[in-house]
């Protein structure tokens, strides 16, 4: 394999390795910037590899460093994921696939076949087919390699996402019963929790200024209103 | 061509376009300099509020956010060894050694003159080259088209992440998402469960808003890192400033590096991200210091600030041209162009000249202010990092809910946005690249429809493709491109 740096257009047009562990073989933890790193070693610029790996080395240990007293104990690493994981990444394609081809309200596929290519059932049938495909391929992948894809080498923390979705929902369902000022405030102080900031009077006031300036620029300049509050 | 000149400084002596550009851009500043902000999420949440605004006032000031907030990222890249965003990746490599030695401020000031160099010399690049190609692209009919969409679809998910099957998987999710909704040739439902909501297709910008504004408040939660407790720890920026003679001494670098960015600017999938890494190694290798590289070269930092800004006019190319997005900026900046009624390809030369022309000259003017604003950035760094999250974070969704129901007043559009954001989380987690989503729902309906009328036109059915001349040029292009790549895939499935 050559190992010279040649910047032409087809050198970039490369497709990446399939399953790329390096950043894990290096340091067997995760970082930001692992994920850049990862696929750009994939392409065949090895210098540019090289410096990723420079840069793992550098860049890496010195950010763990800095940022480990505030990474609580609990955080879940997603780095060991499930072949059950992949193979549900691979069945979602397959699933949407055959829905693609057979959810077609004016095309019965059994009766009438393939559709006929100028008609409008045509493309979204070709869209499934191509996402069967897409999903028999991810499938062999797991069964040839055996390997653990590994999609992000980054911590995450499970519960502050799990609320933020909570407050995110209970948004979501405030806003047109309540009004969108009334609605952000109180997702603007769940959103404290999440964030572990100590409710002061100035983020009182911030969660109420907020949606209130927001509220008065859409309907002053754009003239569209919000959903307004349930009281006149 | 003379005439839509004039007429685009016409535009800009209104004053509005220049302000809000010149907003734009310190606001994106801002937003680079925050780690974990992105200009995609940023245009995606205050684009709502463009619409209401004239086409180069709203554009302009989109397309200030983009140039800031790439260069506002290699602030906290060298200060902190943080890129703000990824574009700045390869800024951290010298830039915090720079740093650690007492040099922030010459690091801090090459950063910023070699991408305003950058980005300069791109725009050079761009307003030379896009109108001779939308000259060009006019000959094109549907079967150019129907290939030029597919090639860029497979590019895109090709490249996009490590697995290019789950680019392709993205891709395709996002193609069946974009048929949904009521046929324009025909007007047969498709998917639609019997809402009228999604006659008219999923709608774009909400979700966008989504998957960019809301996935990101997600991803910043699952990543429990305190910004305030780093901002204790920015080390000062006083020190010596940067030579006349070091800078001079950088330009070769400068020029090759902008040369790379604009280039893989212009290519679809590649972006700012790829740019300032490839322009490093290719630095470094003809660098005559090259064991300096990683230890505080200063030709580093102009290396890979320089591609990483020369990107962003790059990106435009095949966006205004052809309508074609190469990533997720100008995927969103593409929602924005077709929400002013700027529909992006050949004839938008021809039909909205002298707005393309008012955006070139804005392009070169908030070149010169991010002089300016780089300077002001450098020195209130510290306090942009030690700004509260909740008040950024909390900005951001409250913007994403307002913005999204403003569009059209609808409740639904919040919905839809909602859904985007988990799901863009989801992805995220999953590996899935969100940029072959985006651009394969963008560019479907397009394909569709060219597709379709390839057919019609054939008698002979798609060996229609090898009949044209340009269309037989395109394809042989693209088995060229196919063919580079199976063969280095293979190659590199061997073991060394």
């Amino acid at each position: 394999m050559s190992h010279s740096c040649k910047v032409s257009i087809s050198s970039f047009l490369v497709f990446p390795r399939q399953v790329e562990t390096w950043n894990e073989n290096r340091h067997g933890n995760g970082n930001h910037l692992g994920v850049v790193g990862t696929w750009i070693t994939d392409f065949p610029l090895l210098e540019v590899g090289k410096l990723l790996v420079a840069a793992n080395d550098y860049v890496v240990p010195s950010l763990q460093d800095r940022f480990k007293p505030v990474i609580p104990s609990r955080t879940v690493c997603m780095v060991n994921r499930s072949t059950t994981q992949e193979i549900s990444i691979a069945v979602v394609p397959i699933v949407l696939g055959f829905a693609g081809i057979f959810y077609l309200p004016s095309h019965d596929f059994f009766k009438q076949g393939f559709p006929a290519p100028t008609t409008p059932d045509f493309f979204p049938s070709l869209v499934g087919v191509f996402l069967v495909m897409v999903g028999l391929t991810l499938l062999a992948q797991i069964r040839k390699s055996r390997e653990i894809q590994i999609a992000t080498h980054e911590p995450m923390t499970a519960g502050p996402v799990y609320q933020t979705i909570a407050i995110f929902v209970l948004y979501w369902l405030l806003l047109n019963p309540i009004g969108f000022i009334a609605s952000s405030a109180i997702a603007v102080l769940a959103l404290c929790k999440v964030f572990r900031e100590r409710l002061r009077l100035t983020t009182l006031i911030f969660a109420i200024a907020l949606p209130c300036v927001v509220h008065v620029v859409f309907k002053r300049f754009a003239n569209v209103y919000l959903p307004p509050l349930p009281w006149p | 061509m003379f005439e839509n000149i004039l007429a685009g400084f016409s535009v800009l002596l209104d004053g509005w376009p220049i302000v809000a550009a010149l907003g734009g851009l310190a606001l994106g500043v801002v937003v680079g300099a925050i780690p974990g902000l992105t200009a995609t999420m940023t245009i995606a949440i205050l684009m709502p509020f463009t619409f209401f605004l004239p086409p180069a006032v709203a554009i302009g000031f989109l397309l200030g956010i983009y140039k800031g907030a790439v260069y506002g990222g290699s602030i906290p890249a060298v200060l902190i060894n943080t890129p703000g965003t990824a574009a700045a990746a390869a800024t951290c490599l010298d830039g915090s050694v720079l740093a650690k030695s007492g040099q922030a401020k010459k690091a801090l000031q090459m950063s910023l003159y070699a991408s305003v160099v950058g980005d300069l010399l791109s725009t050079i690049l761009l307003i030379a080259v896009a109108a001779p190609l939308a000259a060009v692209a006019v000959k094109f009919s549907a079967p150019e088209y129907t290939l030029l969409f597919i090639f860029s679809l497979m590019l895109v998910a090709a490249v996009s992440g490590p697995n290019p099957m789950k680019g392709l998987l993205s891709a395709g999710i996002g193609a069946l998402v974009g048929c949904v909704g009521m046929d324009p040739a025909s007007g047969s439902q498709r998917y639609v469960f019997g809402s009228t909501d999604i006659l008219g297709g999923v709608p774009l910008v909400p979700l966008l808003i989504g998957m960019f504004a809301l996935a990101e408040v997600l991803d910043r939660v699952s990543k429990p890192l305190s910004l305030q407790h780093i901002a204790s720890q920015v080390p000062t920026t006083a020190g010596p400033s940067l030579t006349k003679m070091e800078f001079t001494k950088c330009l070769p670098t400068i020029f090759r590096s902008s040369g790379i960015g604009a280039v893989i600017g212009v290519l679809p999938g590649l972006g700012a991200e790829i740019a300032c890494w490839i322009a490093y190694g290719v630095a470094k290798k003809r660098s005559k210091e090259p064991e300096k590289y990683g230890k505080g070269s200063i030709e580093g930092v102009s290396a890979s600030e320089s591609a990483n800004n020369a990107c962003v006019p790059g990106d435009l190319i095949p966006m205004l041209v052809f309508g074609i997005p190469g990533d997720v900026v100008t995927a969103v900046l593409m929602g924005a162009f077709i929400a002013q009624g700027l529909t992006p390809g050949p004839l938008l030369f021809v039909n909205h000249g002298p707005v393309i022309y008012a955006l070139y000259a804005i392009l070169i003017m908030t070149n010169i202010a991010l002089i300016f604003f780089g300077l002001i950035a450098i020195r209130a760094f510290s306090k942009i990092l030690a700004l509260p999250q909740i008040y950024v974070f909390g900005c951001v969704t409250v913007l994403a809910v307002a913005g999204s129901y403003a569009i059209n007043s609808d409740f639904f559009d919040v919905t839809v946005m909602f859904i985007g954001g988990i799901a863009g989380f989801v992805m995220r987690r999953t590996g899935i690249p969100v940029a072959p989503f985006i651009i394969s729902m963008l560019l479907t309906p397009m394909l569709e429809n060219n597709f379709r009328q390839t057919l019609s036109m054939s008698d002979v059915g798609l060996a229609i493709f090898v009949q044209r001349p340009i269309s037989a040029g395109l394809l042989a292009f693209f088995v060229f491109v196919a063919f580079v790549l199976f063969r280095s895939a293979k190659v590199r499935r061997l073991p060394a």
